[in-house]
């Protein structure tokens, strides 16, 4: 058995942190359960810096390697649209489900003019062709809401708890939510994880 | 409770629990993380140096002198520590010695995907290989076992996905380890021929008695399944023989340097095909395949980029994955390759190099990306500290004239890393080259390490901050001239000059990272009105600037308010958000 989730996005907007939070509170469930919940975290990045693709990949279970192979994401949490679509109809599995944030942020090429960014329709339906589901929020837009735009990580974190797919409980994911974010910023990204729970609660309809 | 750690994470807790109180390093993706863990044990002295070489000489010295200690760099800084890593095989260690090379197969962040195994061969010093971060923590603590007990320097080898990955780890404590006591032995420790000769016997039965050790070494291990296929194989490819084909026989290998003849041999005699699961070069199998033994490798394994589950399952077993999935994306999906950041100081003397059409001779650092589109003002890219150097031979081999339209563009960190000698020889030899030290006060692509030029140490400490001005006119350049990037037209006038003087010069262009300049400006506004769409602003590849349909806008939430943009645009139709 094992737990495959891909977290997407651009370099700065904090999907690595994401991802390690998914890893951490398995480790603590794995501690309160005494069963040996294997963990990997991979990441696929390449200059150390901001603005380029990051995919963030967390294996959970019975696992070796640190990326999750072709085809095979039970979840790909995407931060940024784009990079959603292009992990998603490279990983996703048949019975996976990607979560998109809906808002944009356009590559260097896009900017210029020299292609076009894929629409958001065909994104969603490229997606429902190939896994189980696709819920998109407008997580950008929550993170606000909640009180700092920099919370957009942990709304993402509230949707991926929302859908049930990982293999801990809420309360276990809120204790690593709680560990890693600054601790200044406890409630706001409480408040920021309720939100993506509501939102993702909302949009899905399988 | 475990804990969940990188590979880097590992290996410095790994040091930090052999007992280790010197740690050097230069930083280097994936490396760099070794050092800045170790960094916070205030039980260890912990420095950057100033590249691999000096990392490893100070290492040295604390080695000799009787500390145990951690040297830490990428594959390619090893081709600069080279030099004093194959005499130091020769002197071999007092207190115990790791040296950790972290190769990046598929070049995420290098110029290069050289196999530092090599090395260890070529060195003729002991490599062990970790397959998981536990691994690596372990590995590193019996490295110095080994290195004290055979007297030798102990190579640690990872790659990207050991260094980066995180996979959990069980701690221990602190073995605190008293200094071992120094004794001056000009016979082990100075090697002029006399006594070189002597050590280099040493060596060699250094390397015989290696041998004998890593038959017996318990990081070498078979897991007898399926005998059908027998696989070799190390570091992160066992994980993914593991997963691809777990059912068949593994021999995994943990010291690789120098291989267990006996245990590879018995190996190959009990199964019926055997693999070589091995990213790179054929290390293992040439040498398996030298011992008349018949095995398979690289007829059917790449010798380039990274492995894959897939790939090894594909190779091994003939499945082919999920292609299907490719053809959900109807069109091609934008790449998105990392940029200079809004408001980076490189910018704006990239965008002037453009417009004076100056061939440029590159280096590595966040400035490297100025070679991408829609920039793309860079001719070539080598090495650490190269641009200095290939601009000079540029300029000899076709002459003056050819000279007076290049420059060579090099980072603060890397030219104190090695760009020193080459502006040395451009004085010394009479070059008329034009240099710009783009010096943002970090070493930035790494991810804003501290070096000479910043005044402080690893640990934050306040430090001597190099005087780049005065170094460079030591060397004895003439003509050196401070400039502001920001300021377009200073820097295109300086450039103008200083190109077609009839001597050497140096351009240092100050502006600390924008990552770093937490002054916060107030974001520019196109005025609408005023825009006549000539994408003049777009030439500057700034990614606030974005083409909205037929308007040109700028992202309010990505300007940081460098005002490039106001400079470049003829019409005044830029400005500051508020007034426009």
């Amino acid at each position: 058995m094992s737990t495959n989730i891909i977290v997407a996005g651009v370099g700065g907007q904090g999907s690595i942190l994401a991802s390690h939070i998914i890893a951490e509170a398995a480790i603590k469930a794995s501690g309160k359960t005494n069963d040996t919940l294997n963990v990997r975290v991979g990441e696929t990045f390449g200059a150390a810096m901001r603005g380029g693709a990051v995919a963030s990949h967390v294996r959970i279970g019975d696992v070796y390697g640190p990326l999750v192979g072709k085809g095979q994401a039970d979840m790909v949490l995407a931060l940024e649209p784009l990079e959603g679509f292009r992990i998603g109809v490279e990983y996703l599995a048949k019975d996976g489900v990607a979560i998109l944030n809906t808002e944009p942020l356009h590559p260097v090429d896009v900017k210029t003019g020299a292609v076009d960014y894929v629409a958001m329709e065909e994104v969603e339906t490229g997606l429902k062709q190939l896994g189980k589901g696709v819920v998109t929020i407008n997580a950008t837009k929550l993170a606000l809401e909640a009180g700092n735009a920099k919370t957009l990580s942990v709304v993402m974190l509230g949707a991926a708890t929302g859908s049930g797919l990982l293999p801990y409980s809420e309360e276990t994911m809120i204790e690593a939510i709680k560990e890693r974010v600054p601790q200044k910023t406890i409630e706001v990204n409480l408040k920021a994880f309720e939100l993506g729970k509501k939102a993702f609660l909302d949009a899905w309809t399988e | 409770m475990k804990n969940l750690l990188s590979g880097n994470e590992a290996i410095a807790r790994g040091a930090y629990e052999a007992g280790v109180t010197v740690a050097t390093a230069y930083p280097g993706t994936p490396s760099t993380e070794i050092v800045e863990t170790v960094a916070k044990y205030p039980e260890i002295y912990s420095e950057w140096a100033p590249n691999e070489k000096v990392a490893l000489e100070v290492g040295i010295g604390a080695s000799i002198a009787g500390a145990r200690v951690l040297v830490a760099m990428k594959h390619v800084g090893v081709n600069v520590a080279a030099d004093p890593l194959f005499t130091f095989s020769y002197t071999g260690v007092n207190g115990g010695l790791v040296l950790i090379s972290a190769g990046d197969p598929g070049m995420h962040s290098s110029q290069n995907e050289q196999d530092n195994r090599y090395y260890a061969k070529f060195a003729k010093v002991p490599m062990l290989e970790p397959s998981s971060s536990q691994e690596a923590k372990d590995m590193v603590k019996a490295a110095y076992l080994l290195s004290e007990t055979f007297d030798t320097p102990v190579m640690v080898r990872t790659t990207t996905r050991i260094a980066h990955s995180q996979t959990p780890v069980d701690t221990e404590k602190r073995q605190e380890c008293q200094l071992k006591e120094y004794v001056k032995n000009p016979k082990k420790y100075v090697m002029i021929p006399a006594y070189g000769r002597m050590r280099h016997k040493v060596v060699e039965e250094r390397r015989m008695a290696l041998e004998k050790e890593s038959d017996a070494s318990p990081w070498n291990r078979i897991e007898w399944g399926d005998k059908k296929i027998g696989i070799i194989t190390s570091g992160i490819n066992y994980q993914y023989v593991k997963e691809a084909a777990g059912s068949a026989s593994i021999l995994k290998l943990g010291m690789i340097n120098p291989l267990p003849k006996k245990v590879i041999t018995e190996f190959v005699s009990q199964v019926d095909e055997v693999y070589v699961v091995e990213e790179l070069e054929p290390f293992i199998e040439e040498q398996v395949k030298s011992w008349g033994l018949s095995v398979i490798g690289k007829d059917v394994f790449p010798r380039t980029g990274e492995f894959s589950p897939e790939l090894i399952a594909e190779k091994l077993l003939g499945q082919t994955g999920a292609e299907e999935a490719a053809a959900a994306a109807e069109q091609p999906i934008p790449v998105r390759p990392p940029v200079l950041c809004p408001g980076c100081p490189h910018r704006g003397m990239y965008y002037v190099i453009n417009k004076l059409k100056l061939k440029v001779t590159g280096d590595i650092g966040c400035y490297t990306l100025g070679a991408l589109p829609p920039l793309e003002a860079m001719d070539s890219c080598i090495c650490m500290g190269a641009s200095i150097g290939t601009a000079l031979g540029m300029e000899k081999a076709r002459g003056k004239e050819f000279g007076q339209k290049l420059v060579a563009i090099i980072g603060d960190s890397t030219f104190m890393h090695s760009g020193i000698t080459g502006l040395l020889d451009v004085v010394y030899n009479k070059g008329t080259t034009t240099t710009i030290i783009l010096d943002n006060r970090t070493t930035a692509m790494t991810g804003h390490q501290d070096n000479p030029g910043t005044g402080y140490t690893v640990n934050k400490e306040e430090t001597v901050e190099v005087d780049l001005l005065n170094l460079v006119k030591a060397l004895g350049i003439k003509r050196v001239i401070e400039v502001d990037p920001y300021d377009l037209d200073k820097v295109e006038e300086i450039l103008k000059e200083e190109t077609v003087a009839d001597e050497p010069s140096v351009i240092i262009a100050k502006r600390p990272c924008a990552l770093l300049d937490k002054s916060v400006q107030p974001p520019m506004a196109i005025d609408q009105d005023k825009c006549t769409g000539c994408k003049r602003c777009m030439k500057l590849g700034c990614p606030a600037i974005v083409l909205d349909g037929e308007e040109i806008t700028i992202n309010y939430t990505q300007c940081n308010g460098c005002e490039l943009c106001i400079q470049v645009c003829r019409f005044d139709a830029i400005g500051k958000a508020g007034d426009k």
